[in-house]
């Protein structure tokens, strides 16, 4: 019972177990429960077992030294003294105190030495070791106790004293018994297991809930709690059976999302490709170049990135992507995407500066940490302010070595940040009427979350001091097993 | 004139490919499903065969499959953009080149003209190195005596290794002269012709690899001795 009564200091030290408070509650509760019935019990069986036993003997007493009486009293009136003395020999192989018989002539029947007390009182003389009126009394008391007196008149008027000394109490019924404490552990401790037992069996399944609306809620659609819980008959595996049976509705409207999706995509290549073919038909036929085919080129072009996206995006979710294991030097990967980069933005104004420390190598699939990079760096170049640069930059792995950072930091406007979290959102924009002119920020971060994900890595979004928004990755840098 | 094979279940886009490439000087005829491509490309007398992967009743790795049994047809393979995998193993069954689609109509025609120009570029005599023996004239690869089947794509990138034995060639120059195209950024199929290069050729008798991946750099095809 020690960790239930002490006092915060315990109790954090229980919250802070992997059992989980419930389990602690039910298991202490529970517990507390059984100590203090067992306790309670015990206390109570020894009160009533210590008190009623003399009683009960007493009783007893009285009823033999009765029913005597009157066995004595017909054997007087049949068979006259000597009946009597054959009665009470022949008792006397019969356990338990003798019955004495006085006759009127102040002896005992069959010549028995009288009890002292027995003597005196009928000499009608005062015990001897009286010392006080208080002490007497008690002592008086008890002696009346230890003996149990009937007085039977014979058929010519002779009196007889039937005398029947108590039996002793303390041999009969075992003294008091050593206190029960061994017991009492054992009980506590054998209630301690079962009580174990008990919160484990109550406790489990709803931990294995936990941990599946967990992983249902951290993406995981396959997340559902062991049959076993759902075999459970009882309240928690029905629970459970809720619980797969809603994940399973949800797995499928999440599937029936992405196969819509993705027959869409797939369904809008077809006259996306003849769309293509059409154009440069037309542009043969137009002899050269056209302002408006070169327009309709571009929107053609636009119109399949965006499906791109849109397939690979899906299939990064679904966990469909092959990722591929090779040695990558991210900084490499990072000065080819941003000179490329800088090149585009240098049309606009623009430009990407790329900072790196030195070679980074880590495992992963090039092509998509690549495009995960030229994404968040092409969203920076889209949003930074005309004559800025986006800030690409490469440190150098941290302190442990285990993971390096990489900040794409640009000089726009930035994004509100209660928004923040929803930039990595597909098609998510901050501002309607602003993003309407910079295309918004589409798929691109969206893929390059999934990208950074699928390595064992994160990805963050967050406001530079000075303006602008500085997106970091960070990528473990010891081999990984990716997907 | 160049009799190319499209074979593409979207008919319409058929016919406009078949205008678009007969201006750019090739005849072409089209089929509309796998088995019908794979029979077509046996029976008649191609330069070329254009191959979407999608296609009903035989798709284009299964009829890549099939062809390469018995034919070394430069192959063009047209993969759903985004399908890496896709693209990976159409190279990896055999096809020479891959083109995500939709795609530019004018680049079809480049790598058309590319995948030809390898196929009729044959002059000087047999590259020999150790026991690889690369003969440019009938296209033909022996290692140990035993011919090996080797794609059109896999000819030329073997062809730029053994001309350049013992030396560092990029993936640049191997995409360039064997491929007949310039690398794109990200583009892995010079990796997967020479890892497929690699499984055809074995190693060397003394168990050593023939060709060996220079990091950052390129390939090599290394000498004996």
């Amino acid at each position: 019972m020690v960790p239930h009564g002490s006092k915060p200091c315990a109790a954090r030290a229980i919250s802070s177990f992997a059992m989980g408070r419930l389990y602690w509650k039910i298991f202490l509760g529970f517990w507390a429960v059984a100590v203090t019935v067992a306790v309670a019990t015990s206390v109570t069986s020894n009160l009533l077992s210590d008190r009623d036993a003399p009683r009960r003997f007493q009783v007893l007493n009285q009823l033999r030294l009765e029913s005597s009486a009157v066995t004595a009293k017909l054997l007087l009136e049949q068979g006259g003294e000597p009946a009597l003395r054959r009665w009470l020999s022949a008792q006397r192989r019969n356990v338990g105190p003798a019955l004495l018989v006085i006759g009127p002539d102040g002896r005992e029947l069959l010549d028995r030495r009288l009890p002292r007390q027995v003597e005196e009182r009928l000499q009608g003389r005062r015990p001897r070791s009286e010392r006080s009126a208080g002490q007497q009394t008690i002592r008086e008391r008890r002696d009346l106790q230890r003996f149990s007196t009937e007085a039977i008149t014979g058929p010519d008027g002779a009196r007889y004293q039937l005398v029947l000394p108590a039996p002793d109490i303390r041999r009969l019924a075992p003294e008091r018994r050593p206190p029960r404490l061994t017991g009492l552990a054992v009980a506590i401790l054998i209630s301690g297991f079962v009580c174990w037992l008990l919160a484990g069996y109550l406790t489990r399944p709803l931990r294995q809930l936990q941990a599946a609306s967990q992983r249902l809620g951290a993406g995981d659609r396959g997340a559902r709690v062991a049959p076993a819980v759902g075999r459970r008959r009882d309240e928690i595996g029905e629970l459970g059976n809720e619980f797969n049976l809603m994940a399973e509705q949800l797995e499928r409207a999440m599937n029936a999302q992405a196969e819509l999706l993705r027959d869409v995509s797939h369904e809008l290549r077809s006259p996306l490709a003849r769309l293509r073919v059409a154009l440069d038909l037309a542009r043969r036929r137009a002899g050269g170049g056209s302002v408006e085919l070169d327009r309709i080129e571009l929107e053609a072009g636009r119109l399949d990135a965006l499906i791109g996206q849109l397939l690979k995006m899906i299939r990064l979710r679904a966990g469909e992507q092959r990722v591929a294991k090779e040695d990558v030097d991210l900084a490499t990967l990072l000065t080819a995407i941003a000179e490329d980069a800088d090149f585009e933005a240098t049309a606009q104004g623009r430009s990407v500066r790329c900072m790196v420390a030195g070679p980074v190598a880590l495992r992963g699939d090039p092509v998509l940490l690549g495009s995960a990079f030229e994404n968040i760096i092409r969203n920076g170049v889209l949003h930074t302010a005309e004559g800025t640069a986006v800030e690409v930059d490469l440190g150098a792995a941290d302190v442990d070595g285990s993971t390096v950072v990489v900040t794409i930091r640009d000089h726009g406007p930035g994004v509100p940040r209660a928004t923040l979290e929803r930039l990595f959102d597909p098609f998510f924009r901050v501002d309607d009427d602003r993003d309407r002119a910079t295309g918004g920020y589409g798929l691109g971060l969206a893929i390059a979350q999934e990208a950074v994900r699928l390595h064992g890595g994160e990805i963050w979004a967050e406001n530079a001091d000075d303006g602008g928004l500085r997106v970091s990755v960070r990528l473990p840098v010891s081999p990984i097993s990716p997907g | 004139m160049r009799r190319i094979l499209l074979a593409d279940d979207d008919r319409e886009l058929c016919e406009l490919l078949a205008e678009y490439l007969a201006g750019e000087g090739f005849e072409t005829d089209a089929v509309h499903d796998g088995e019908a491509a794979a029979s077509a490309v046996l029976a008649g007398d191609y330069a070329a065969m254009v191959l979407d992967v999608m296609m009903p009743r035989l798709n284009g790795f299964e009829v890549v499959q099939r062809v390469r049994e018995r034919s070394a047809l430069p192959i063009i393979m047209l993969t759903a953009r985004g399908e890496d995998v896709d693209r990976i193993i159409g190279l990896e069954m055999g096809a020479d080149d891959y083109l995500a689609k939709p795609f530019n109509t004018r680049e079809l025609a480049a790598r058309l003209r590319a995948v030809l120009r390898r196929g009729t570029l044959a002059p000087g005599e047999a590259l020999r190195e150790g026991d690889v023996v690369l003969s440019p004239g009938d296209r033909r690869v022996d290692v140990a005596g035993a011919a090996v089947p080797v794609t059109g794509a896999e000819f030329g990138i073997l062809e730029v290794l053994l001309r350049g034995a013992g030396q560092v060639i990029s993936r640049e120059t191997l995409c360039e002269q064997g491929l007949g195209r310039p690398l794109q950024r990200f583009d892995r199929s010079i990796d997967t012709h020479v890892s497929s290069l690699r499984k055809k050729l074995g190693n060397k008798p003394d168990g050593a690899a023939r060709i060996k991946a220079v990091r950052g750099q390129g390939y090599i095809f290394v000498r004996d001795g």
